[in-house]
């Protein structure tokens, strides 16, 4: 599963696509727990992330107890993660996450 | 107006017409300068060859809706040569005839951590402490990529974490974190983060432990294992160029 996300982080160089590795540009901290990533696109102007979701293959039972997962269950995660983000706008996402906005490196007028 | 059709042959002492004259004179340059529409021509445009030393001259041919170019004095298929295109040299450059595009090695690292800190718990061996929603950097490289290179990104940890569901394993390349695992269990466990990146310049590229607990928690590495044997993750990069 594909979701389009907003990114937070610190920008230190635009043009080459590199961030500060004490606080790297990512995807705003939704609850990503329950599933793996990867980077698929990165849109700095558009603040804007496009990530290929995993579900996990463990399922907690508690604090300090896991197994493997149902095929259900991993269905489960997906599903739950696009509850959380579907037809809401980036404001939206950014209050919800609490992450900040992604600080970018003043252009020279 | 199209083109006479067949061109008229003249014999002595004919005095054309009118008539005659503008088709056979008037029309046919009108239909070879294009103004009555598009010239067709039957076979193939030639080229002169205008350097001052010529190799030879060139046809624009067609054959089978394939736009060829072929040598004027055998016919032979020349390869295209764009010399208005400066892309590059050597084996980048758009030029005649057939090349062999390499890819070469850029650089190859690899970093390996060294021993956790800790060694409170016998059968847990060594562990690291990581602060609320911090991360732990478990390896990391710094190397100077080509312009024109590609870089393959590995992250690999082996662990165990104290707060099951709390912890995540990261691969930051160039200040972006480009990949993250799903939350580990409290099981001894490799977890394994590949990606492929752009990145040019000095860059760094880190294997990072991330704990999303709202308390300070434990990486246990080497968990059943001997101490000596205790290496928590390792980054590693592959870089090649054309």
């Amino acid at each position: 599963m594909r979701l389009v996300v907003p990114i937070t982080g610190t920008v230190l160089d635009e043009a080459r696509v590199v961030g500060s590795n004490d606080d790297p540009i990512r995807p705003i901290a939704l609850d990503f727990r329950n599933v793996s990533w990867k980077m698929m696109e990165l849109d700095l102007e558009g603040e804007l992330a496009v990530i290929e979701i995993e579900p996990s293959k463990l399922f907690f039972d508690g604090p300090n107890d896991c197994r493997p997962a149902t095929l259900v269950e991993q269905q489960k995660y997906l599903d739950d993660l696009w509850q959380l983000v579907k037809d809401k706008m980036p404001e939206e996402l950014y209050a919800l996450s609490g992450s900040p906005k992604l600080k970018k490196p003043k252009r020279k007028p | 107006m199209a083109w006479p059709n067949p061109p008229k042959t003249w014999a002595d002492d004919t005095v054309p017409t009118e008539t005659e004259f503008n088709e056979q004179i008037r029309d046919a340059l009108r239909y070879l300068k294009g103004l009555d529409g598009v010239p067709l021509f039957e076979d193939a445009i030639e080229l002169k060859d205008k350097d001052g030393t010529p190799v030879g001259n060139l046809r624009l041919k067609v054959i089978d809706e394939i736009l060829q170019i072929r040598n004027a004095a055998d016919d032979a298929f020349k390869k295209l040569k764009f010399d208005s295109i400066p892309v590059g040299t050597g084996a980048t450059e758009v030029a005649q005839g057939d090349h062999t595009h390499s890819l070469l090695e850029d650089t190859v690292d690899v970093d390996v951590s060294g021993a956790g800190t800790g060694s409170s718990l016998s059968c847990y061996r060594l562990s690291d402490a990581i602060s609320p929603l911090g991360g732990l950097d478990l390896a990391s490289i710094t190397d100077t990529y080509d312009a024109n290179s590609r870089q393959v990104g590995v992250a690999v940890a082996k662990g165990r974490p104290s707060a099951s569901a709390q912890f995540k394993l990261q691969l930051l390349m160039g200040g972006v974190v480009v990949a993250e695992s799903a939350a580990l269990g409290n099981v001894d466990a490799t977890t394994v983060l590949i990606y492929t990146k752009v990145m040019s310049g000095s860059q760094t590229s880190i294997c990072r432990m991330y704990n999303a607990n709202a308390s300070f928690q434990y990486i246990w590495y080497s968990y059943n294992e001997a101490a000596t044997t205790n290496r928590g993750g390792a980054v590693g990069v592959g870089s090649v160029r054309i």
